[in-house]
């Protein structure tokens, strides 16, 4: 009798076990995938058409804040929210189906930027009330929603990318009006450090280009791929011809040549600027020489995106974080001693077009950090400029 | 009936009906009668028949149509043979949203391109209305009024 009491009793707090953890888990918010949330807020944010480029104009100090900057922000909340909410999740999955290689379908990337305005535009308000903690937290969610986009598709690196330099620059901006306060100065500095955790790298770019080309070029795939990777022109209606009449081994020796140039191809992205800027210059016109006489160039001609451009905005981007690091630095020197460095401290992170320190210098209301290399892609020589308020 | 189809889908060798062009076309036909009677009056229009009805007249006909075409769509703009399209034919927006497809759009012009595919996709079917009111909403329960969402356009 004892004993079926006992069972029963078991059994009771077994089903209420079973129904609590089931309970949690099916309402918990947020979930433990981060693009859930993205999805969701790409879906419903429509950056406002009254608005033009008044949200871009208002983080970045040109105008102040009126009356449709407040309502969209106010209207938006929830939207701002959940981002906010997916950017500190750690998982994020874009759910992309890579079995279908370069035919891979994206996610609507393009919204990323619209929320990067709104979330900027926010973190102007908190600037704007004083807050730049709460702003600079703004922007260290940012940084954390572009390494979310960087999934292995190049577009998604890109799109990463070109959010990274807009919000370097509103960071750039927080610093050069905020008054000096050395516990915000120490907190952005442990954030960046965390972040570095996980690098906005372009490495696994580079590993899913590599499977994504193999993957399409196969008789099945390689028709839909050229006709959508390619303009029409004679290179186009060279390669259909030559596919038309390819067999395995066309495929198979095209195969081998893609992995032989996407091997240089990572060697380059692994050298100084200069040197591994001149190396792909020399593989894409290689490859355009060899692709006229050589049919196992044929469908690595397909693949190749502009990769010295990826390349040198890749450095770019890496090179003004470094920049932003360094002047965290100065101004921690400044916050502490009350006066500007005369020279950079030791150990600090470059410019990466040179790989060499950053020429620092001292201006009237504030500082300079020039790269001493070259953009060769732009042939021109950056320069980040930051202001301490008095 | 039959004849007339015959005719219009040319299931057999063309004929030249020259009376009814005569009569569809008096002038003309004046006219060159007028030029032929400059010459030999008797033999004119049986040349002009036997040259019609010549079948390599036919093929020549034929000849220089297809060369003018051929001229035509190769050589009007040969300046832009060689420039990539600016302009995307209309395509599914599963298409315009794959990888390879943006990466196309990035070597052409940069995110921003990318950026203008992606929104070209995602287009909304059609314009929303600003606002419904509530006379509005009843009308389109009891299927009297304009359907408020979205529509093709």
């Amino acid at each position: 009798m004892k004993t079926n009491k006992s069972k029963k009793t078991r059994m009771v707090r077994f089903v209420v076990f079973v129904l609590l953890v089931s309970a949690t888990s099916t309402f918990a918010y947020p979930p433990d995938n981060a693009a859930v949330l993205y999805y969701k807020a790409f879906m419903l944010y429509e950056s406002p058409d009254n608005l033009g480029t008044m949200l871009w104009d208002y983080w970045k100090g040109k105008i102040e804040s009126n009356e449709k900057i407040e309502e969209c922000l106010k209207k938006n909340r929830r939207i701002i929210d959940m981002v906010l909410d997916a950017s500190r999740i750690d998982h994020c999955d874009w759910g992309l189906d890579y079995s279908r290689g370069t035919e891979v379908l994206l996610p609507p990337h393009h919204k990323a930027r619209d929320i990067f305005a709104l979330l900027a535009a926010e973190a102007r308000m908190q600037a704007d009330k004083g807050d730049y903690k709460k702003a600079l937290g703004c922007c260290i969610s940012i940084c954390r929603m572009a390494r979310h986009l960087n999934e292995r598709p190049i577009i998604s690196y890109l799109v990463g990318i070109a959010i990274n330099a807009a919000n370097n620059q509103c960071i750039t901006l927080f610093l050069s009006e905020m008054p000096l306060n050395t516990e915000i100065l120490t907190w952005l500095r442990g954030e960046l450090t965390e972040l570095d955790k996980q690098p906005f790298s372009i490495e696994p770019v580079l590993d899913w280009k590599r499977q994504a080309g193999i993957i399409s070029m196969s008789l099945e795939k390689i028709s839909d791929a050229v006709q959508s990777g390619l303009d029409d022109g004679p290179t186009k209606k060279k390669i259909l011809e030559r596919i038309s009449t390819a067999n395995q081994q066309f495929f198979a020796k095209n195969i081998t040549y893609w992995n032989n140039y996407m091997d240089s191809l990572e060697a380059a992205f692994e050298l100084p600027y200069p040197q591994g800027y001149a190396k792909l210059k020399k593989l894409d016109e290689e490859l355009s020489k060899e692709f006229k006489t050589n049919t196992d160039a044929t469908l690595t001609i397909v693949f190749g995106p502009a990769w010295q451009r990826i390349y040198t905005l890749s450095v770019r981007l890496n090179t003004h974080s470094n920049a932003l690091k360094v002047a965290i630095e100065i101004y921690l020197i400044k916050a502490k001693t009350d006066k500007l460095p005369d020279t950079l401290p030791a150990g600090l992170p470059g410019d990466l077009f040179s790989g060499k320190d950053f020429n620092y210098e001292k201006t009237t209301d504030g500082f300079v950090l020039h790269c001493r290399g070259k953009d060769l892609d732009k042939d021109e020589i950056y320069e980040y400029e930051f202001k301490v308020k008095k | 009936m039959d004849e007339l189809i015959s005719r219009t889908i040319n299931t057999e060798r063309p004929q030249f009906d020259t009376e009814k062009w005569k009569q569809k076309y008096p002038e003309e036909y004046q006219t060159l009668l007028s030029r032929a009677s400059k010459g030999d009056s008797n033999r004119k229009p049986k040349i002009l028949k036997a040259i019609l009805k010549s079948p390599l007249t036919k093929i020549s006909a034929a000849a220089v149509i297809i060369l003018a075409v051929t001229f035509l769509s190769t050589h009007r703009d040969p300046g832009n043979q060689e420039q990539p399209r600016i302009v995307e034919v209309a395509k599914y927006p599963v298409e315009m949203m794959t990888a390879i497809s943006l990466e196309r759009a990035f070597r052409r012009g940069g995110i921003e391109a990318v950026e203008e595919q992606c929104k070209q996709a995602f287009k909304p079917i059609a314009p929303r209305l600003e606002s419904s009111s509530i006379k509005q909403i009843l009308a389109e329960f009891n299927g009297n009024g304009k359907i408020s969402g979205r529509t093709r356009p």
